[in-house]
């Protein structure tokens, strides 16, 4: 497993820092900067905004760069540097969708960063096995093997794979298709299918997919090549353009100097609620066990789903609690929908405290059983059917997710704050 | 909440079967109750907050937040089943593959936007919209013209759309003039000689209590011949012996059929219900299915999706706003007689989910086909062409426009006049309106 050790360490400075500011007094105060009193929990939610999207967009361009090597010089390492690449660039990202869900204009875009599923199909090959049970007729489907294609009676002119093509398919023949960017694209093309089931394994492409010239595998490695490459570039530039939206002078920023402090603890609810219940309880985890589909989850070509989970719900405390640590350690916040509840209602305060403290320790369950346990057990392989211990797993976070939505709605009630929007799915 | 539902109603029916999908000929004659069309024509409108019963709830469109947080989590798989995208297969998310390899649409949020009403296209079906469109005729294309398809295969066809003609025009009592405009469409790419009988993607609120509506409560409304006199039919199609009342021709006699319908002809997506894949000899990687005796969507997987879609909210009527406008545009609106078909007090039967049990709901409609007119009908021969189902008018403040089956009308005033048929007296009770009397029938309209 690629790097997982510094994931770790990571992970766990992370959840010690949440440990301890579980109680938002002004004696935490001193860790997060600025505390002025004059900040307002407007400026506490730019701030962790901000600081999250520029974090992803860092990460992502130390991605771009590992795919230029791999690029450059295909080897066993150089895609496994890739890879490991890819896993740092979704520790932030994942922490940024909590602000997803209360603001259109995110959740309009995010479809082309982390759009799942993903109709691998359409991009590469698949399994070969496949295709010598339907002839040719299978090998139309996908663009990387295809300059001309066919989709919906259009014909589309994609010999040059552009970070301009790739965004235009994903507008095309359909409004939900997002078929060919983002993250879980770039995912598809550096692990490949996984093949492997609920069994363990993730997705082996070998490295030689993308080998100039006579080693390449599997063939059109130059198209293969471009697709990773124009991927990439377009989830750079996608992230430049959020991470500037955010930034003084930004319509997101705009629009949160001027909401209520109401609307945007509204806001925060809203986005816990959203994505806490519906969302990861819901679509990620519970929706996965009971259809017992092997890989119905989230990162599902690379076995990261577990770090995803955990850095989803680490994200809901972070908003909740009005902090962040930012990749390079340094940590960020301010006024919190914590300090005013706890205020004003501390019992629900206090209940919801410890309910996401929970649901962190229960998701970094499930990381600890995918990496550190002996044999590990990825997240594809605790949904299988007739595995106990890795349903147990999945339940406990759920059931975790489940209570801290309980929890975020007394509290929203107790303090007069909206929250019908969060019990959306 | 006690049940108003009478027993009386079982008993005056006389219906002849038909036969399967065929236009209930000759049914009961029931004399117009009292209560036909519901609230009497004075009678102050307090109640209608609670348009879907237990399930109204003020915002969007969305699980009822009746549920406890655990209960709603069990609707996690149909909530995921109806607003993720489905891919082709194969794919490494098995549970969602199996789209196409003919579709409109990759998802049932893709036209149901946020569980409300479709979007048309402004010119071709190229774009993504809530629009399709079934065919008369059953021929080589089947029933409805998929205008997706997976690479490597045509689409049936590419629909134009245009609106320039003017097809009808409308003269109010004080001069006002209102021309409407008719969409006209011709086959660019692709061949279809079957006639196209648009139909645009209805909001889905309270489709569960509809589905709990008794079926001898529809029997009861129905009056196909018109044996009252009142100028208003009701017709009812015989599916499998029981009256219809999904679909904008009321083709469907439940929730759960109606879904798979919709997974089978606008996805692709094969159940039990509809086991081939479209078109039935497709040699596509989607249709591998068939050899498999899989079928894309689980039958779980469809309780799951019409569970879902029975428990969400019904848009909360603002009834109490402007209340003198509305109570003056309610009056209006019995008094031109639109209540005759859309009927204001409907009743559910015992469910064995108390939110869907015996709820007094008002979703303006009888559920019941009526012609509509020459202007609004389809195709120049069938006999359903001038026959729609009663659009239910519950959450049309909330949910915006266009109206009509095919989303001809932009405004709810256009809406309005667009009606003709059974409905055409009416239309000329509201040309009689002053412009204080048409905001004043807007006004409520747009309360609902």
């Amino acid at each position: 497993m690629p790097a997982p050790k510094m994931i770790f360490a990571v992970l766990l400075s992370l959840a010690t820092s949440v440990a301890s500011a579980a109680v938002p007094s002004n004696t935490e105060a001193s860790n997060t900067k600025p505390s002025t009193s004059e900040q307002s929990i407007n400026d506490t939610y730019i701030q962790l905004a901000a600081a999250v999207y520029e974090d992803s967009l860092i990460a992502a361009r130390e991605l771009q760069s590992s795919v230029g090597t791999l690029l450059k010089k295909p080897s066993e390492k150089s895609l496994a540097k890739a890879r490991a690449a890819w896993r740092k660039a979704r520790v932030p990202y994942q922490q940024s969708e909590t602000f997803r869900f209360a603001n259109p204009e995110i959740d309009e875009w995010e479809g082309k960063l982390n759009s799942w599923p993903l109709d691998e199909g359409l991009i590469d090959y698949v399994a070969d096995d496949y295709f010598h049970e339907m002839g040719n007729l299978g090998a139309q489907l996908n663009i990387i093997a295809n300059p001309v294609l066919k989709i919906g009676g259009q014909e589309i002119d994609a010999r040059n794979i552009t970070p301009e093509l790739i965004e235009s398919l994903h507008e095309f023949a359909g409004s939900e298709s997002n078929v060919a960017s983002g993250y879980h694209a770039i995912e598809f093309l550096l692990w490949g299918q996984d093949l492997n089931g609920t069994a363990a394994g993730a997705g082996e492409r070998p490295y030689t997919d993308f080998a100039v010239g006579e080693n390449c595998t599997h063939g059109h490695c130059q198209r293969r090549r471009d697709y990773l490459q124009a991927a990439t570039t377009l989830l750079v530039k996608d992230l430049e353009d959020m991470s500037a939206r955010w930034q003084k002078g930004g319509d997101l920023h705009a629009k949160y100097i001027n909401l209520s402090p109401e609307q945007v603890m509204t806001n925060i609810v809203f986005s816990i609620g959203s994505l806490s219940l519906g969302e990861l309880a819901g679509e990620r985890m519970k929706v996965a066990l009971e259809a017992n589909s092997t890989e119905d989850e989230h990162d599902c070509f690379s076995d990261n789903t577990h770090y995803s989970h955990y850095y989803n719900t680490l994200g809901m405390q972070n908003l909740f609690m009005g902090q962040y640590q930012r990749i390079n350690g340094d940590r960020v916040g301010g006024p919190s929908l914590a300090g005013i509840a706890k205020a004003k209602a501390p019992q629900a305060f206090e209940r919801l405290r410890l309910a996401m403290n929970d649901s962190v320790a229960k998701t970094n369950a499930l990381v600890q059983a995918a990496e550190f346990s002996q044999p590990p057990m990825k997240f594809d392989q605790m949904i299988a059917e007739g595995n106990s211990r890795g349903k147990a797993l999945i339940v406990d976070a759920v059931n975790a997710l489940v209570e801290q939505t309980a929890a975020l709605e007394a509290l929203a009630k107790e303090i007069d704050v909206d929250h019908s929007g969060a019990l959306a799915f | 909440m006690p049940s108003r539902f009478k027993a009386a109603d079982f008993l005056k029916r006389s219906c002849v079967i038909a036969g399967f999908i065929a236009v209930l000929s000759a049914c009961q004659s029931d004399p117009p109750s009292p209560e036909h069309g519901a609230l009497s024509r004075n009678t102050p409108i307090t109640a209608p907050q609670t348009m879907g019963g237990a399930l109204t709830a003020p915002g969007p469109i969305r699980l009822t937040p009746q549920l406890s947080p655990a209960e709603r989590l069990e609707h996690s798989l149909g909530a995921s089943f109806f607003h993720k995208p489905w891919v082709s297969a194969p794919s490494t998310t098995t549970d969602r593959d199996g789209l196409g390899p003919l579709f409109n649409a990759h998802s049932c949020e893709s036209c149901h936007r946020k569980l409300g009403r479709g979007s048309v296209p402004t010119r071709s079906t190229r774009e993504s919209s809530g629009l399709l469109f079934r065919l008369y005729g059953n021929g080589a294309m089947g029933s409805q013209l998929q205008t997706r398809s997976l690479p490597g295969m045509d689409a049936e066809a590419q629909i134009d759309i245009r609106r320039e003609n003017v097809a009808l025009v409308r003269e109010f009592s004080d001069g006002l003039r209102i021309e409407l405009f008719a969409p006209r469409y011709t086959v660019s790419e692709g061949q279809s000689d079957a006639s196209l009988s648009p139909r645009l993607a209805p909001p889905l609120i309270g489709v569960g209590l509809l589905n709990a509506i008794a079926d001898d409560d529809l029997r009861a409304y129905a009056d196909p011949d018109d044996r009252n006199g009142d100028g208003i039919s009701g017709r009812y199609l015989l599916i499998q012996q029981r009256p219809g009342r999904f679909g904008w021709k009321g083709e469907q006699a439940d929730l759960r059929t109606q879904v798979a319908k919709a997974f089978h002809e606008d996805i692709g997506i094969s159940s039990s219900v509809f086991p081939l894949d479209n078109p039935p000899h497709c040699e596509m990687p989607s249709c591998v299915t068939i050899d498999n005796k899989r079928t894309d969507i689980s039958n779980a997987g469809l309780d799951a999706v019409s569970g879902y879609l029975s428990l969400l909210t019904v848009p909360q009527a603002r009834l109490s706003e402007s209340a003198e406008d509305v109570q003056r545009g309610w009056n209006l609106f019995t008094r031109a007689g639109c209540s005759a078909c859309h009927r204001v007090n409907l009743t559910t039967t015992t469910h064995q989910r108390a939110l869907l049990s015996e709820q007094i709901i008002h979703p303006f409609s009888d559920l019941l086909l009526h012609d509509m007119g020459q202007h609004l009908a389809d195709s120049a021969d069938d006999p359903l062409a001038r026959e729609w189902r009663t659009a239910p008018l519950w959450g049309l403040g909330s949910n915006g426009g266009p109206y009509l089956h095919d989303g001809r009308a932009n405004t709810l005033l256009e809406a309005v006049l667009w009606h003709g048929g059974e409905a055409e007296a009416a239309v000329q009770q509201v040309l009689t309106f002053n412009s204080g009397e048409r905001a004043a029938l807007l006004e409520f309209l747009a309360a609902l």
